[in-house]
């Protein structure tokens, strides 16, 4: 009968893959399942082969930078598809039916920065410390529940990180300050309305819509998510 | 792989192909199959293959399924089904580009030429 990987040498692929850079479960799963394929394989012609040396020779296969590339090109493709995620839920906002409320919300903040012009910067402040507080709270519920299942899922991360684009808080502020040397007229104030809105329901979708979906995407991304093992 | 630079461009079609005709697979199967069918003369580095697995999957081309195999999880990928409609598209230009490849390198010889 055919050498098979035991359960303890599994667990010590798995630990092997984390000590080079894998950090995301379904990756290490992966990659310890195809060394353990290719160990096996190897024992089918030299059966008293160590599995130390086994694991390290068909290691080597996957060049001098090991497993790095794979994880960075599964960032780079996890990173995009939550960007298309992220553009399909805010387009919502300027289609049918929801356009209507999102014009509405335009006018009001219209009306208000008509009435006084410094509203734009109290607004910001209210969205971006919202933002910040939601960001946290989001991180640490993210740490605990890495703490608890041992599991970390790059995609759930992504989502935690809001795909690096929390950096965007930055824009309507600097707007902002190329503004304040224009003459507040009525184009200047309409911008106005529709930058805060637009960032407001932009920081709307990656704090609150996507990470309210992350369970239905992340099992639809990783099916061994839910799987009990 | 072996020549990379001749056959990185056709990575993808290969992996679409080999899912076509088998199915579902896992990575190391897909790396073994092409060894054998090319007697070993072409061989897939891990490096390339499971960016490509990935990025396919991205693009809707190929889904997954995850099955508990002895003791351990596997990964296996199959076609989608505009996976399937895209193997036949990349195929169609596999087989094109290679013909006009075989023409460029061994050209026909014009029979208005010959005596």
């Amino acid at each position: 009968m055919a050498k098979k990987v035991s359960e303890e040498q599994m667990e010590e692929l798995f630990t092997f893959t984390r000590k080079h850079f894998v950090e995301y479960y379904d990756l290490q799963t992966e990659l310890a399942d195809h060394l353990a394929n290719a160990i096996e394989e190897s024992w089918i012609t030299y059966p008293t082969l160590d599995f130390a040396k086994a694991k390290e020779q068909e290691f080597k296969k996957f060049g001098i930078f090991g497993f790095m590339g794979i994880v960075e090109q599964r960032q780079a493709v996890l990173t995009k598809k939550y960007q298309k995620l992220m553009w399909g839920y805010f387009k919502e906002f300027f289609k049918l039916p929801r356009i209507i409320l999102t014009i509405l919300f335009i006018l009001i903040v219209y009306k208000i920065l008509s009435f006084n012009i410094i509203a734009y910067s109290l607004i910001l402040g209210a969205i971006v410390l919202i933002s910040i507080y939601r960001l946290v709270t989001m991180w640490v519920k993210h740490k605990q529940k890495i703490k608890q299942t041992g599991k970390k899922w790059l995609l759930e991360e992504i989502i935690t990180r809001c795909g690096g684009m929390i950096m965007l808080l930055n824009v309507p502020a600097q707007i902002f300050f190329r503004l304040t040397d224009v003459v507040p007229n009525t184009i200047v104030m309409w911008l106005m309305s529709i930058v805060l809105v637009a960032f407001a329901l932009y920081q709307y979708t990656i704090l609150y819509i996507i990470p309210s979906k992350a369970e239905e995407h992340l099992m639809a991304t990783y099916p061994e998510y839910n799987l009990k093992f | 792989m072996k020549n990379s630079q001749l056959y990185k461009g056709s990575l993808n079609t290969i992996i679409m192909k080999l899912l076509e005709e088998n199915g579902r697979m896992y990575g190391y199967e897909i790396t073994q199959k092409v060894k054998l069918i090319t007697a070993g003369e072409l061989n897939i580095t891990e490096g390339a293959l499971y960016p490509a697995l990935h990025k396919l999957e991205a693009e809707g081309l190929l889904d997954v399924e995850v099955e508990k195999v002895d003791n351990r999880l596997r990964k296996y990928y199959k076609l989608t089904e505009s996976g399937q409609k895209e193997t036949v598209n990349r195929l169609a230009e596999l087989e094109e580009f290679i013909r006009n490849m075989q023409n460029l390198v061994t050209p026909k010889q014009n029979p208005d030429l010959q005596f």
